[in-house]
């Protein structure tokens, strides 16, 4: 079933903070970063970066991408050569890093905004299938950032 | 003059982004001890002295304000710590305020920004 979007203001923090984030600590400039209008509570893809939060609203923040972009970021962040990380971990703990951000920036929103939000510490399933329980028809924002060919999307999932 | 500086965060990569950003903000005076989350960072307060400490809010086995409460409760004249965090609520830094953190360092950050929080603590 297709989700909603909340407040446009909430999917301009989450646009604004992408393109900060991947600029400032990622070193990678995106060629665009629109707002995703349906996003299905189910993923498969390469690379998915999760955490869960509770508060006013319970529900989860996925962040979703290639594992040749993921590793392209983490190699950007660790200053390094994507053939030189070790293994897929230091790719893992990036991106995690990069979650973490992501939710931080969207959280203090949300809480400027009179609501409260506990997130949980990241983690992240290679080639794997996600499937949000039951969210909330009219609660999800998300965003694409697209870098060169590939693309990174974020969005935050409500529980009904 | 060299100054001993703790970070507690339990993301390496991120480790490693804060001695970076510290050394491009052109401090370049600080040796860096790393712990992988407060229980890891308790350790190496109690066997060594640090001039300042950095410590992320959200981590596993003991998370950051309960670190820095460990922290301030059992030194008698503790460091600096500045808290490195994505979450710039009041109601967050507030509470590591009172637990007895100095500053706070919010993520996303550019060296600039750790110059103006870091610099004055690292002269």
């Amino acid at each position: 079933m297709p989700l909603q979007s909340l407040e446009p203001h909430l999917n301009e923090t989450l646009r604004n903070s992408a393109r900060e984030i991947l600029e400032s600590m990622v070193f990678l400039t995106p060629t665009s970063v629109d707002a995703l209008e349906n996003g299905s509570a189910t993923f498969e893809d390469e690379v998915i970066g999760l955490l869960s939060f509770t508060g006013s609203s319970s529900g989860s923040f996925v962040v979703r991408t290639t594992e040749a972009l993921a590793t392209k970021m983490a190699a950007q962040m660790l200053m390094t050569e994507p053939e030189e990380l070790a293994d897929f971990d230091e790719v893992a703990d990036a991106f995690c890093e990069i979650v973490n951000m992501l939710s931080g920036s969207f959280k203090n929103e949300w809480v400027a905004d009179g609501n409260q939000m506990d997130l949980t510490v990241p983690h992240v399933v290679r080639r794997g299938r996600v499937n949000l329980k039951a969210t909330h028809e009219g609660m999800h924002t998300g965003v694409r950032v697209q870098i060169g060919d590939a693309r990174v999307d974020v969005g935050v999932y409500f529980e009904a | 003059m060299t100054k001993n500086v703790l970070i507690v965060d339990d993301s390496a990569t991120m480790r490693k982004i804060i001695m970076r950003g510290i050394r491009q903000a052109g401090i370049d005076n600080a040796e860096f001890k790393e712990a992988g989350d407060g229980v890891e960072g308790m350790q190496a307060v109690e066997a060594g002295q640090f001039d300042l400490i950095l410590s992320d809010v959200n981590m596993p086995n003991m998370n950051g304000l309960d670190f820095v409460r460990e922290v301030t409760s059992k030194l008698e004249n503790p460091p600096p710590i500045v808290m490195i965090t994505t979450e710039g609520s009041e109601e967050v830094i507030g509470e590591a305020m009172s637990r007895g953190a100095n500053g706070y360092l919010k993520k996303p950050f550019t060296p600039e920004k750790i110059q103006e929080v870091l610099g004055p603590l690292l002269q």
